[in-house]
């Protein structure tokens, strides 16, 4: 107690370095909160995106379909009753919202002047619209099961087939017998999805209608959507544990291991962060380093006193360590409170920023409240302190009392 | 054997590229509750025989015995719980700490001794404070005292763990003539009371001459040691 009462008055006794040495350190720390928050904002909101634009959270397949689907893709689709049993055990989970089951294959879409390759996807409509909700539809409405014929194309594939709402165009596939089909559809609607290169491709279709196309009741995929991102595990877990039970026969895959683009996202953006943060506290040791040397420097008749009188040298050492701790933490902590004002503050004057790489929209800026970069950068600048006092510490308590004492 | 017993004490220091044999072959007996003058010029070694009696400087040669205890054997953390225990500190610039209050000065050398009482504490500070006349100015930071009542502080603080030596490095070199003698009668008589040992060190020749033992140094060595009554005694002294 003696020891934080005259450290927390030294600090004081000289408002100006100290002010300096907190400045330093609240700088520092709110704009690690700043940036970890908008890291961590853009973190959220990319998985969001890829989640409730493409993957759903996790992707039921018959077993075999990852490792073989491409050479023989309908004997490793799912039949219709096998679908309604994965539907039925994912439904069970109180985690799980929605399911709906998908069909997907490559197609020629077109017109009697353009076509193009097209990755297309049979979906449920009703629950697809709801596991898809970061689709934004620029142009006309979403699928419709009234509406069988009714396609949406993304924003790049109907700029490239020069194609508007209402278009009448033929989709042609090869069927389950190897057989070429054809069937006629209307563009019913245009959407942008987070990635534009999935935007240049991608079409959707009612699943009745693209089975109808392939000529077969089967489906590639189940998708589900949970309530929460973080019960994955415990949903995958559960899923595990019934279907080996009920011997469904089935694999599954996690929307992180197929969000690659994703996942670059946050190597790119840690790497960053993680910059910054060395920057960033490279400049509190020699901001704290410094105020403690000058501060030894002018106390070194202090110090002789103290020695002379029968202090330690360990307690010289722990006088400064305690000061430059408690600088150190006291200036952190102000700066969470002023990151935390500040993401408030930027938060509510909702700045639209340029789209990402790889994006064709713009986004407002976020800054996420993440309080274990709070707690981590006060523990980070605590130990920073500690260590950048330790040297002008231990200088102090070796000084030769005589000297010392002699000090002016 | 005297309470501090000193034989054929050697000590060198460099000063920038040049020796200086501050010490050369000091020997010396002062018996418990003695009360010792040291003068001498500037350079004379008074200070370095000074820092070595309190425990404060290391010798390069000889022997010095304080209290019973052979200090050229302790290492640092002995020579430091030496000092707090059994030696008090008294210095020209007062040295007392700016960020403490009066009443937090005296009371260091007690929570230096291990003293957990508060109550305790708090009554050794307050007769301390009362008994140099500053028992009102508790609450005071140094810095709103004059600078007799700092070395008063100062002396209260040297004395409040009932050291068995009092050591005062120029005591009254910052202090008009009237306060400096009423500074040194103030130590004297406190330590005095205590039964402590008390070697001051100064360049006052009033003080010298009327010390009840004074030695003075001159280029490291002992030029005259000379009690109260020697014939002579300041003569030699000067």
């Amino acid at each position: 107690m003696f020891l934080i009462k005259v450290a927390w008055r030294n600090i004081l006794r000289h408002k100006r370095r100290s002010l300096f040495a907190l400045l330093t350190i609240l700088s520092g720390v709110t704009g690690i909160i700043l940036f970890g928050g908008f890291v961590e904002a853009n973190y959220i909101g990319l998985r969001e995106s890829v989640i409730r634009s493409q993957y759903g959270h996790l992707q039921i397949h018959r077993a075999g379909y990852e490792a073989n689907h491409r050479q023989d893709p309908d004997r490793y689709r799912m039949p219709l009753e096998q679908a309604e049993r994965v539907k039925a055990l994912l439904e069970s989970n109180p985690h799980v919202q929605m399911t709906s089951r998908r069909l997907e294959f490559t197609a020629l879409l077109g017109n009697e002047k353009n076509s193009q390759a097209a990755i297309v996807r049979g979906v449920d409509p009703e629950t697809e619209t709801l596991i898809n909700s970061a689709l934004t539809i620029i142009d006309g409405t979403d699928l419709d099961e009234e509406e069988p014929e009714g396609v949406l194309l993304g924003e790049g594939l109907a700029q490239a087939l020069n194609v508007k709402v209402g278009d009448q165009l033929s989709l042609l596939a090869s069927t389950v017998n190897g057989v070429m089909n054809a069937v006629d559809v209307t563009v019913q609607g245009i959407f942008q999805s987070f990635a534009k290169e999935y935007d240049d491709a991608a079409m959707m279709m009612t699943l009745p209608h693209a089975q109808q196309l392939l000529n077969t009741q089967s489906v590639d995929t189940v998708v589900a959507l949970l309530d929460e991102t973080m019960a994955l595990d415990a949903v995958v877990a559960d899923v595990a544990d019934r279907s080996r039970a009920q011997d469904l026969g089935i694999e599954w895959i996690e929307w992180h291991k197929l969000a690659t683009f994703y996942q670059k996202v946050v190597d790119l953006y840690d790497g960053f962060f993680l910059f910054i943060n060395l920057v960033i506290y490279v400049v509190v040791v020699f901001g704290v380093a410094n105020t403690m040397i000058v501060t030894v420097m002018e106390r070194t008749a202090e110090i002789g006193t103290l020695r002379a009188m029968g202090t330690h040298r360990g307690g010289i050492v722990r006088q400064f360590l305690t000061e430059g701790l408690m600088l150190a933490v006291f200036g952190a902590v102000l700066g969470v409170l002023a990151g935390i004002a500040l993401t408030y503050s930027l938060n509510a004057l909702e700045i639209m920023m340029p789209p990402p790489p790889g994006s064709s929209k713009g986004y407002p800026l976020r800054i996420a409240y993440v309080p274990w970069i709070w707690a981590g950068s006060v523990g980070a600048v605590a130990l920073i302190a500690l260590f950048a006092t330790l040297v002008p510490a231990m200088q102090a308590a070796r000084k030769s009392i005589v000297d010392a004492l002699r000090y002016v | 054997m005297g309470f501090i017993q000193i034989n054929e004490l050697h000590k060198t220091y460099w000063l920038g590229e040049s020796q200086v044999h501050a010490l050369r072959g000091v020997s010396l007996a002062v018996n418990e509750g003695e009360r010792l003058f040291l003068g001498g010029p500037s350079g004379s070694g008074k200070s370095t025989l000074l820092h070595i009696i309190g425990c404060l400087d290391r010798f390069d040669q000889g022997r010095i015995v304080v209290a019973g205890r052979d200090v050229a054997s302790a290492d640092d953390r002995a020579l430091a719980d030496f000092r707090a225990r059994y030696i008090g500190f008294v210095f020209q610039n007062f040295n007392l700490l700016p960020v403490l209050t009066v009443f937090e000065n005296v009371e260091y050398p007690l929570l230096l001794n291990g003293e957990k009482s508060a109550k305790k504490r708090r009554s050794r500070v307050e007769g301390m404070l009362e008994a140099v006349g500053l028992l009102g100015h508790a609450k005071h930071y140094p810095n709103e005292l004059s600078g007799g009542q700092r070395q008063r502080v100062a002396i209260a603080r040297a004395l409040v763990h009932h050291p068995r030596l009092l050591i005062a490095d120029e005591p009254t070199a910052n202090l008009d003539s009237t306060t400096g003698e009423a500074i040194i009668q103030l130590m004297l008589d406190l330590s005095r009371e205590q039964g402590s040992t008390v070697i001051i060190c100064t360049h006052n020749r009033e003080l010298l001459e009327n010390a009840e033992r004074c030695i003075l140094l001159r280029d490291g060595k002992i030029e005259n040691d000379a009690t109260a009554g020697t014939q002579g005694r300041t003569a030699a002294c000067f």
